[in-house]
Protein backbone atom coordinates (compact mmCIF):
# COMPACT_ATOMS: atom_id res chain seq x y z
CA UNK A 1 0.00 0.00 0.00
CA UNK A 2 1.61 3.37 -0.91
CA UNK A 3 1.70 6.55 1.02
CA UNK A 4 -1.22 7.95 -0.85
CA UNK A 5 -3.09 4.69 -0.09
CA UNK A 6 -2.59 5.16 3.50
CA UNK A 7 -2.89 9.00 3.79
CA UNK A 8 -7.05 7.79 2.16
CA UNK A 9 -7.41 4.91 4.60
CA UNK A 10 -6.71 7.64 7.38
CA UNK A 11 -8.87 10.13 6.38
CA UNK A 12 -11.83 7.72 5.46
CA UNK A 13 -11.19 6.29 8.80
CA UNK A 14 -11.19 9.45 10.39
CA UNK A 15 -14.06 11.16 9.28
CA UNK A 16 -15.79 8.04 9.45
CA UNK A 17 -15.16 7.56 13.45
CA UNK A 18 -16.04 11.17 13.98
CA UNK A 19 -18.91 11.27 12.37
CA UNK A 20 -20.07 8.15 14.31
CA UNK A 21 -18.52 9.16 17.43
CA UNK A 22 -20.99 12.45 17.31
CA UNK A 23 -23.69 10.43 16.27
CA UNK A 24 -23.28 8.56 19.75
CA UNK A 25 -22.54 11.31 22.11
CA UNK A 26 -24.11 14.40 20.41
CA UNK A 27 -27.71 13.93 20.17
CA UNK A 28 -29.24 15.39 23.23
CA UNK A 29 -26.28 17.41 24.38
CA UNK A 30 -26.21 21.01 25.47
CA UNK A 31 -23.38 21.68 22.99
CA UNK A 32 -24.86 20.03 20.16
CA UNK A 33 -28.43 21.56 20.67
CA UNK A 34 -26.63 25.32 20.56
CA UNK A 35 -24.83 23.97 17.68
CA UNK A 36 -28.22 23.51 15.67
CA UNK A 37 -29.80 26.91 17.18
CA UNK A 38 -26.87 28.44 15.34
CA UNK A 39 -27.09 27.12 12.28
CA UNK A 40 -30.80 27.26 12.17
CA UNK A 41 -29.84 31.23 12.40
CA UNK A 42 -27.51 30.78 10.09
CA UNK A 43 -29.51 28.89 7.33
CA UNK A 44 -32.36 31.51 7.89
CA UNK A 45 -31.13 34.00 5.42
CA UNK A 46 -30.38 32.40 2.61
CA UNK A 47 -33.50 29.95 3.16
CA UNK A 48 -35.44 32.90 3.15
CA UNK A 49 -36.32 33.29 -0.68
CA UNK A 50 -37.51 29.35 0.08
CA UNK A 51 -39.79 30.59 3.10
CA UNK A 52 -41.36 33.56 1.00
CA UNK A 53 -41.91 31.58 -2.00
CA UNK A 54 -43.21 28.85 0.16
CA UNK A 55 -45.12 31.24 2.17
CA UNK A 56 -46.67 32.81 -1.48
CA UNK A 57 -47.85 29.45 -2.70
CA UNK A 58 -49.38 28.69 0.30
CA UNK A 59 -51.45 32.43 -0.03
CA UNK A 60 -52.16 31.56 -3.31
CA UNK A 61 -53.87 28.04 -2.62
CA UNK A 62 -55.58 29.12 -0.11
CA UNK A 63 -57.36 32.57 -2.10
CA UNK A 64 -57.68 30.56 -5.08
CA UNK A 65 -59.61 27.92 -3.11
CA UNK A 66 -61.61 29.60 -0.16
CA UNK A 67 -59.65 27.94 2.68
CA UNK A 68 -58.85 31.36 3.98
CA UNK A 69 -61.98 32.34 5.06
CA UNK A 70 -62.83 28.44 6.42
CA UNK A 71 -59.67 28.54 8.24
CA UNK A 72 -60.67 32.37 9.65
CA UNK A 73 -64.41 30.83 10.40
CA UNK A 74 -62.98 27.76 12.40
CA UNK A 75 -60.64 29.52 14.24
CA UNK A 76 -63.52 32.02 15.35
CA UNK A 77 -65.41 29.19 16.15
CA UNK A 78 -62.47 26.80 17.96
CA UNK A 79 -61.66 30.44 20.14
CA UNK A 80 -65.80 31.20 20.90
CA UNK A 81 -65.40 27.29 21.71
CA UNK A 82 -62.76 27.61 24.10
CA UNK A 83 -64.32 30.20 25.86
CA UNK A 84 -67.77 28.39 26.20
CA UNK A 85 -65.69 25.96 27.96
CA UNK A 86 -63.66 28.24 30.00
CA UNK A 87 -67.20 29.61 31.02
CA UNK A 88 -68.80 26.53 32.12
CA UNK A 89 -65.75 25.38 33.89
CA UNK A 90 -64.63 28.63 35.75
CA UNK A 91 -65.91 31.56 36.35
CA UNK A 92 -62.44 33.74 36.47
CA UNK A 93 -62.24 35.85 33.38
CA UNK A 94 -59.68 34.83 31.43
CA UNK A 95 -60.03 37.82 29.15
CA UNK A 96 -59.53 36.95 24.88
CA UNK A 97 -57.55 34.24 23.94
CA UNK A 98 -57.39 36.35 20.24
CA UNK A 99 -53.83 35.44 19.24
CA UNK A 100 -53.12 31.61 17.84
CA UNK A 101 -49.59 32.25 16.06
CA UNK A 102 -49.62 29.53 13.31
CA UNK A 103 -46.00 28.49 13.11
CA UNK A 104 -44.06 25.27 11.46
CA UNK A 105 -42.22 22.46 13.01
CA UNK A 106 -38.32 22.69 11.84
CA UNK A 107 -37.02 20.15 14.35
CA UNK A 108 -38.00 17.21 15.96
CA UNK A 109 -34.54 15.30 17.89
CA UNK A 110 -35.26 11.81 17.08
CA UNK A 111 -33.85 11.13 20.50
CA UNK A 112 -36.55 13.01 22.32
CA UNK A 113 -39.01 12.25 19.58
CA UNK A 114 -42.03 12.27 21.91
CA UNK A 115 -40.77 14.99 24.05
CA UNK A 116 -39.79 18.53 22.32
CA UNK A 117 -40.38 20.00 18.61
CA UNK A 118 -39.08 23.25 17.67
CA UNK A 119 -40.99 25.74 16.21
CA UNK A 120 -40.30 28.65 13.51
CA UNK A 121 -42.00 31.22 15.65
CA UNK A 122 -40.24 33.28 18.87
CA UNK A 123 -40.69 36.15 21.39
CA UNK A 124 -40.65 38.65 18.06
CA UNK A 125 -44.28 36.91 17.42
CA UNK A 126 -45.40 37.23 21.21
CA UNK A 127 -44.54 33.66 22.30
CA UNK A 128 -43.74 32.98 25.73
CA UNK A 129 -42.89 29.72 28.09
CA UNK A 130 -45.97 28.11 28.98
CA UNK A 131 -48.29 29.09 26.21
CA UNK A 132 -50.82 26.52 24.52
CA UNK A 133 -49.43 24.55 21.71
CA UNK A 134 -52.14 23.09 19.17
CA UNK A 135 -53.07 21.22 16.32
CA UNK A 136 -56.09 21.34 14.75
CA UNK A 137 -57.87 23.03 18.35
CA UNK A 138 -56.10 19.87 20.38
CA UNK A 139 -53.84 20.43 22.69
CA UNK A 140 -49.93 18.81 21.69
CA UNK A 141 -47.93 20.29 24.32
CA UNK A 142 -46.59 23.63 25.97
CA UNK A 143 -44.12 26.24 24.90
CA UNK A 144 -41.33 25.89 26.90
CA UNK A 145 -38.22 27.91 25.77
CA UNK A 146 -38.61 31.26 23.93
CA UNK A 147 -35.36 32.44 21.51
CA UNK A 148 -36.56 35.55 19.38
CA UNK A 149 -37.35 33.70 16.42
CA UNK A 150 -38.01 30.52 17.28
CA UNK A 151 -39.41 28.53 20.39
CA UNK A 152 -39.09 24.60 21.78
CA UNK A 153 -42.11 23.50 22.82
CA UNK A 154 -42.78 19.72 25.56
CA UNK A 155 -44.94 17.34 23.96
CA UNK A 156 -48.31 15.98 25.99
CA UNK A 157 -46.51 12.77 25.78
CA UNK A 158 -43.24 13.74 27.18
CA UNK A 159 -42.81 12.43 30.61
CA UNK A 160 -41.74 15.45 32.33
CA UNK A 161 -44.66 17.70 31.14
CA UNK A 162 -47.86 17.48 33.55
CA UNK A 163 -50.94 19.23 32.64
CA UNK A 164 -54.12 19.04 35.01
CA UNK A 165 -56.78 17.83 33.00
CA UNK A 166 -60.90 16.99 33.84
CA UNK A 167 -62.79 14.63 32.42
CA UNK A 168 -65.76 16.38 30.16
CA UNK A 169 -68.64 13.90 31.07
CA UNK A 170 -68.17 13.47 34.90
CA UNK A 171 -65.82 16.94 35.89
CA UNK A 172 -63.70 14.54 37.79
CA UNK A 173 -60.12 16.27 37.79
CA UNK A 174 -56.68 14.35 37.17
CA UNK A 175 -53.62 14.96 35.91
CA UNK A 176 -51.93 13.78 32.23
CA UNK A 177 -48.85 12.62 31.71
CA UNK A 178 -47.05 10.80 29.13
CA UNK A 179 -44.73 7.94 29.08
CA UNK A 180 -41.69 9.51 26.59
CA UNK A 181 -42.69 6.82 24.59
CA UNK A 182 -45.94 7.50 22.77
CA UNK A 183 -48.35 7.12 25.40
CA UNK A 184 -50.47 9.52 27.87
CA UNK A 185 -51.82 8.39 30.78
CA UNK A 186 -54.33 9.80 33.51
CA UNK A 187 -53.01 9.97 36.91
CA UNK A 188 -54.73 10.68 40.01
CA UNK A 189 -58.04 9.40 39.20
CA UNK A 190 -60.06 7.26 42.28
CA UNK A 191 -60.73 3.70 41.99
CA UNK A 192 -64.33 4.51 42.60
CA UNK A 193 -64.74 6.70 39.80
CA UNK A 194 -66.13 4.48 37.15
CA UNK A 195 -64.27 6.44 33.88
CA UNK A 196 -65.52 5.07 30.66
CA UNK A 197 -63.72 4.49 27.43
CA UNK A 198 -64.69 7.34 25.35
CA UNK A 199 -65.08 9.98 27.41
CA UNK A 200 -62.97 13.42 26.60
CA UNK A 201 -60.75 15.13 28.30
CA UNK A 202 -59.88 18.58 28.05
CA UNK A 203 -57.69 20.89 29.43
CA UNK A 204 -58.70 21.93 33.36
CA UNK A 205 -58.00 25.32 35.40
CA UNK A 206 -54.09 25.62 35.21
CA UNK A 207 -52.06 29.00 34.62
CA UNK A 208 -52.82 32.43 33.17
CA UNK A 209 -51.27 31.22 29.77
CA UNK A 210 -52.54 27.71 29.26
CA UNK A 211 -56.48 28.12 28.91
CA UNK A 212 -58.98 25.66 30.38
CA UNK A 213 -61.00 23.62 28.10
CA UNK A 214 -58.81 22.98 25.16
CA UNK A 215 -59.61 19.04 23.86
CA UNK A 216 -56.62 16.57 24.47
CA UNK A 217 -58.52 12.92 23.08
CA UNK A 218 -60.09 10.10 24.73
CA UNK A 219 -60.42 7.45 27.43
CA UNK A 220 -59.05 4.35 25.97
CA UNK A 221 -59.32 2.49 28.51
CA UNK A 222 -58.81 1.33 32.41
CA UNK A 223 -55.44 0.73 33.53
CA UNK A 224 -53.67 -0.65 36.51
CA UNK A 225 -54.49 0.35 40.05
CA UNK A 226 -51.56 2.13 42.36
CA UNK A 227 -52.48 3.30 46.05
CA UNK A 228 -56.37 3.84 45.86
CA UNK A 229 -56.21 5.28 42.19
CA UNK A 230 -56.84 3.95 38.92
CA UNK A 231 -54.15 4.60 35.93
CA UNK A 232 -56.09 5.51 32.28
CA UNK A 233 -54.86 5.60 28.68
CA UNK A 234 -55.66 8.40 26.48
CA UNK A 235 -55.73 8.75 23.03
CA UNK A 236 -54.55 11.63 21.69
CA UNK A 237 -56.71 13.95 19.45
CA UNK A 238 -53.91 15.41 17.72
CA UNK A 239 -51.74 13.39 15.23
CA UNK A 240 -48.40 13.90 16.66
CA UNK A 241 -47.16 11.46 13.67
CA UNK A 242 -48.01 14.54 11.52
CA UNK A 243 -47.00 17.09 13.31
CA UNK A 244 -45.86 19.33 10.71
CA UNK A 245 -47.86 22.80 11.51
CA UNK A 246 -49.00 24.30 15.06
CA UNK A 247 -50.70 27.03 16.50
CA UNK A 248 -49.36 28.66 19.78
CA UNK A 249 -52.10 30.16 21.24
CA UNK A 250 -50.73 33.75 22.83
CA UNK A 251 -52.97 36.17 24.35
CA UNK A 252 -54.82 35.54 27.28
CA UNK A 253 -54.00 37.36 30.95
CA UNK A 254 -51.21 39.25 31.10
CA UNK B 1 -16.16 20.85 -4.61
CA UNK B 2 -18.17 23.94 -4.65
CA UNK B 3 -20.87 21.78 -6.35
CA UNK B 4 -21.20 19.96 -3.47
CA UNK B 5 -21.94 22.34 -1.68
CA UNK B 6 -23.99 23.98 -4.17
CA UNK B 7 -26.27 20.72 -4.26
CA UNK B 8 -26.62 20.50 -0.25
CA UNK B 9 -27.90 24.54 -0.39
CA UNK B 10 -30.47 23.49 -3.29
CA UNK B 11 -31.37 20.70 -1.37
CA UNK B 12 -31.83 22.77 1.65
CA UNK B 13 -33.89 25.37 -0.13
CA UNK B 14 -35.91 23.13 -1.73
CA UNK B 15 -36.66 20.97 1.99
CA UNK B 16 -37.58 24.42 3.22
CA UNK B 17 -39.82 25.10 0.22
CA UNK B 18 -41.86 21.72 0.10
CA UNK B 19 -41.96 21.33 4.02
CA UNK B 20 -44.49 19.66 5.44
CA UNK B 21 -45.90 17.78 1.84
CA UNK B 22 -42.86 15.88 0.63
CA UNK B 23 -39.11 14.71 1.52
CA UNK B 24 -36.64 16.21 -1.64
CA UNK B 25 -34.19 14.17 -2.90
CA UNK B 26 -30.83 13.86 -1.54
CA UNK B 27 -29.69 15.89 -3.84
CA UNK B 28 -25.74 16.42 -1.99
CA UNK B 29 -25.93 12.66 -1.80
CA UNK B 30 -26.25 12.73 -5.94
CA UNK B 31 -23.65 14.84 -6.47
CA UNK B 32 -21.06 12.92 -4.21
CA UNK B 33 -21.66 9.90 -6.42
CA UNK B 34 -20.78 11.63 -9.22
CA UNK B 35 -18.11 13.20 -7.58
CA UNK B 36 -16.59 9.75 -6.61
CA UNK B 37 -16.68 8.39 -9.76
CA UNK B 38 -14.18 11.27 -11.09
CA UNK B 39 -12.15 11.29 -8.13
CA UNK B 40 -12.01 7.68 -7.40
CA UNK B 41 -8.51 7.73 -7.90
CA UNK B 42 -8.06 10.29 -5.18
CA UNK B 43 -10.77 10.77 -2.68
CA UNK B 44 -9.32 12.04 -0.14
CA UNK B 45 -10.44 15.81 0.29
CA UNK B 46 -14.11 14.77 -0.63
CA UNK B 47 -13.66 12.26 2.25
CA UNK B 48 -14.11 16.08 4.02
CA UNK B 49 -15.94 17.92 2.33
CA UNK B 50 -18.36 15.20 2.46
CA UNK B 51 -18.40 15.10 6.17
CA UNK B 52 -18.86 18.57 6.76
CA UNK B 53 -21.91 18.58 4.75
CA UNK B 54 -23.11 15.44 6.45
CA UNK B 55 -22.64 17.50 9.46
CA UNK B 56 -24.53 20.83 8.68
CA UNK B 57 -27.46 18.83 7.14
CA UNK B 58 -27.76 16.83 10.63
CA UNK B 59 -27.31 20.21 12.61
CA UNK B 60 -30.35 21.61 10.17
CA UNK B 61 -32.42 18.88 9.88
CA UNK B 62 -32.31 15.23 11.10
CA UNK B 63 -31.29 16.44 14.82
CA UNK B 64 -28.59 13.19 14.98
CA UNK B 65 -24.99 15.24 14.02
CA UNK B 66 -22.43 12.49 12.18
CA UNK B 67 -25.59 10.04 10.90
CA UNK B 68 -25.48 12.30 7.49
CA UNK B 69 -21.93 12.48 7.98
CA UNK B 70 -21.22 8.86 8.33
CA UNK B 71 -23.38 7.64 5.19
CA UNK B 72 -21.87 10.66 3.10
CA UNK B 73 -18.52 9.19 4.30
CA UNK B 74 -19.31 5.51 3.40
CA UNK B 75 -21.04 6.00 0.04
CA UNK B 76 -17.56 7.99 -0.79
CA UNK B 77 -15.41 5.10 0.39
CA UNK B 78 -17.36 2.51 -1.42
CA UNK B 79 -18.38 4.06 -4.83
CA UNK B 80 -14.75 5.24 -4.85
CA UNK B 81 -13.81 1.86 -4.12
CA UNK B 82 -16.09 0.54 -6.75
CA UNK B 83 -15.56 2.74 -9.76
CA UNK B 84 -11.30 2.49 -9.28
CA UNK B 85 -11.87 -1.51 -8.95
CA UNK B 86 -13.88 -1.67 -12.24
CA UNK B 87 -12.03 -1.43 -15.45
CA UNK B 88 -11.50 1.47 -17.45
CA UNK B 89 -14.20 -0.26 -20.23
CA UNK B 90 -16.78 -0.83 -17.91
CA UNK B 91 -16.39 2.57 -15.93
CA UNK B 92 -18.32 4.59 -19.29
CA UNK B 93 -21.30 2.36 -18.77
CA UNK B 94 -24.01 4.69 -17.80
CA UNK B 95 -26.38 1.48 -16.91
CA UNK B 96 -23.68 0.96 -13.97
CA UNK B 97 -23.28 4.58 -13.17
CA UNK B 98 -27.60 4.94 -12.95
CA UNK B 99 -27.48 1.49 -10.73
CA UNK B 100 -24.86 2.42 -8.47
CA UNK B 101 -26.55 6.22 -8.03
CA UNK B 102 -30.32 5.17 -7.44
CA UNK B 103 -28.90 1.85 -5.26
CA UNK B 104 -27.34 4.08 -2.89
CA UNK B 105 -29.67 6.98 -3.16
CA UNK B 106 -32.31 4.29 -1.63
CA UNK B 107 -30.28 2.58 0.69
CA UNK B 108 -29.42 6.00 2.53
CA UNK B 109 -32.88 6.79 2.32
CA UNK B 110 -34.54 3.82 3.31
CA UNK B 111 -32.49 3.16 5.66
CA UNK B 112 -33.68 6.02 8.53
CA UNK B 113 -37.02 5.21 7.69
CA UNK B 114 -36.77 1.77 8.81
CA UNK B 115 -34.77 2.33 11.84
CA UNK B 116 -37.91 4.79 13.13
CA UNK B 117 -40.37 2.57 11.62
CA UNK B 118 -41.67 5.68 10.46
CA UNK B 119 -42.74 6.60 6.30
CA UNK B 120 -42.97 3.25 4.98
CA UNK B 121 -45.55 2.60 2.26
CA UNK B 122 -46.06 3.78 -1.41
CA UNK B 123 -48.53 6.81 -0.70
CA UNK B 124 -45.74 8.06 1.88
CA UNK B 125 -43.40 11.06 1.31
CA UNK B 126 -40.38 8.37 0.96
CA UNK B 127 -42.14 6.96 -2.26
CA UNK B 128 -42.63 10.72 -3.24
CA UNK B 129 -38.83 11.50 -2.57
CA UNK B 130 -37.76 7.96 -4.27
CA UNK B 131 -39.61 8.56 -7.44
CA UNK B 132 -38.36 12.38 -7.77
CA UNK B 133 -34.19 10.91 -6.79
CA UNK B 134 -35.27 8.48 -10.24
CA UNK B 135 -36.15 11.40 -12.22
CA UNK B 136 -32.74 13.28 -10.75
CA UNK B 137 -30.67 10.08 -11.38
CA UNK B 138 -31.56 9.80 -14.86
CA UNK B 139 -31.04 13.65 -15.60
CA UNK B 140 -27.49 12.63 -14.04
CA UNK B 141 -26.95 9.72 -16.24
CA UNK B 142 -27.57 11.92 -19.53
CA UNK B 143 -25.03 14.39 -17.77
CA UNK B 144 -22.34 11.55 -17.07
CA UNK B 145 -22.73 9.90 -21.23
CA UNK B 146 -22.64 13.78 -22.49
CA UNK B 147 -19.28 13.85 -19.72
CA UNK B 148 -17.72 10.83 -20.93
CA UNK B 149 -18.46 11.14 -24.38
CA UNK B 150 -16.82 14.76 -24.62
CA UNK B 151 -14.13 12.77 -22.37
CA UNK B 152 -13.37 10.29 -25.34
CA UNK B 153 -13.66 13.39 -28.28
Amino acid sequence: MGRTGTKRWIVFLGTLSLSLLLAAVAPGSLPAEKAMDLVERVMAVPEWPARMVRSLVVKTLDLVAGERALRERIDRLEQENLALRGLLQTTVNYGSWAGAGEGHVTLRPPTSWWSEIRIDKGSREGIRPGMAVVQEGALVGKVSRVESNFSWAELVTSSSLYIPVVVDETRDLGVLNGDGNGLVFLLYSPVEKDLKPGMSVSTALVSELLPPGIPIGRIAGAGEEIGGYRLYRITLKADLSRLYKVKVMTGGRS
Amino acid sequence: MGILWFSLLARDLLQVAFSGTTLVPDLTLLMIVWLSVFRCEEPESLFLHAFGAGLLWDLRWTGVPGMTSAAYVLTVAVTACVWSILPPGKRANPVLFFFCSSTTHALTSVFPAIFTSKGLGLSSPLATQQGMAIACVLGLTALYIRQRRSHHE
